[in-house]
């Protein structure tokens, strides 16, 4: 299972959002993908976003001052 | 079936709708967002109505700061250099598109909408245009692929 | 009532208009973004929401009072040329550098500084159009002031309750479908 860590700290909104989707609709099946993330509203709209997706697993962690969105596609 | 209706986030906006409204029945005034900053330039607007909104909008400012504190989402962030002249652009260019239409920002799609008024549909479809060409332009090629 | 206790009214009512976007997540830099990507449903419904609301709450005012009810927003200038053009350079900021106008409030409350500089930007621009173009304009252009009802002449309630009808509809379908 293959885990990248993307760290998308600092990136000005719109563009976390945009490059956390489209890795996520090119994941291949039993892929894991890491984005490290310090956009409080990004934080809310990914896992928004991506709750309609039946094969994707989501774990979010608070680290000091941003988090890990962890997404694991089945 | 409420809770795909319904979830956190379309609560909070049906809290912020309502207060908007509350707002104008109770004290005649809505939330607007353009012309709330032309004090920043001697421009206090009719009978003081711009000073009004921007003090709406600082008041805006200390409420998100409350909403971050309470969901643990305050991070001071100092800006990487990198950053700023892209900042400094897409303000000049937002200060100059709210005043040389007023009424053409954010107030297009929060107001002007319920509103029924023309000129912001025409302002959201000019918003659009203008977005698609930045992403197009910037932000497209820079996404992995 | 007086114009302080006003403005004291109007900031209390920021702070709360301010904690429900934070806590909403509402920036439309972010939904048009989100739109371009391919996911429109979440500003979508956002936007639907506060339609459904504000058109309700604004028409149902009128019959509170006279001096509230439905009223044009800003001005259609030049048959809306420059609202366009107007648009289309708010558009091209907004998506530059992250944030509209609630969307640079929101995360200046977050602590993010970039954004003081974006709002601190604001001025040369205002200023740029206040005291160089608009006098150069002069009003060359044709000015109304017009909502939906007005241009066809007929009473709000026959637009306002179909459209509402007809957002809440689309809102339920967006909500219940599946990407």
């Amino acid at each position: 299972m293959k885990n990248r860590t993307i760290d998308l700290r600092g990136k000005v909104c719109p563009f976390p959002i945009m490059e956390v989707i489209s890795i996520v609709d090119e994941m291949n099946p039993l892929e894991s993908v890491s984005f490290q993330i310090d956009d409080p509203l990004a934080l809310k709209s990914i896992p928004e976003e991506l709750s309609d997706y039946a094969d994707l697993k989501i774990c979010i962690k608070k680290i000091t001052s941003y988090w890990e969105i962890t997404i694991n596609k089945s | 079936m409420l809770k795909q209706l319904f979830n956190k986030s379309m609560i909070m906006i049906i809290l912020f709708s309502t207060l908007n409204i509350i707002m104008y029945f109770s004290i005649k005034k809505f939330w607007i967002g353009g012309s709330s900053f032309l004090p920043m330039i001697g421009n206090f607007g009719p009978n003081n109505a711009f000073l009004f909104a921007f003090l709406v909008n600082m008041g805006v400012i200390v409420g998100a700061f409350g909403g971050a504190m309470m969901s643990k989402e305050f991070n001071l962030k100092i800006p990487r250099p990198k950053d700023i002249p892209k900042a400094i652009i897409g303000g000049v260019l937002i200060g100059i598109g709210i005043t040389l239409a007023p009424g053409t920002c954010t107030t297009s799609f929060v107001i002007g909408f319920p509103m029924l008024s023309i000129s912001s549909f025409i302002s959201g479809a000019g918003i659009f245009i203008g977005g698609y060409i930045v992403y197009l332009v910037i932000i497209k090629k820079n996404l992995t692929k | 009532m007086t114009f302080s206790l006003l403005l004291t009214f109007g900031f209390l009512f920021g702070i709360g208009l301010g904690f429900f976007i934070q806590r909403a997540g509402l920036c439309f830099a972010h939904g048009l973004g989100e739109i371009f990507i391919g996911k429109p449903k979440r500003i979508i419904r956002m936007t639907l929401l506060i339609f459904i609301i504000s058109a309700l709450g604004f028409y149902l005012s009128s019959f509170v009072s006279p001096e509230l009810g439905l009223k044009p927003i800003g001005e259609l200038r030049g048959f809306g040329f420059y609202n366009l053009l107007s648009g289309m350079i708010f558009g091209a900021g907004i998506i530059l550098n992250g944030g509209c106008i609630l969307g640079t409030l929101r995360q200046l409350g977050e602590g993010n500084l970039l954004f003081l500089i974006v709002l601190l930007s604001f001025i040369p621009g205002m200023a740029l159009v206040v005291f160089i173009l608009n006098p150069l304009l002069n009003h060359s252009y044709h000015v109304q002031n017009i909502i939906l009802p007005g241009l066809i002449n007929i009473d709000p309630g026959y637009i306002i309750f179909p459209s509402v009808l007809g957002a809440m509809v689309w809102y339920t379908l967006l909500s219940l479908k599946r990407n």
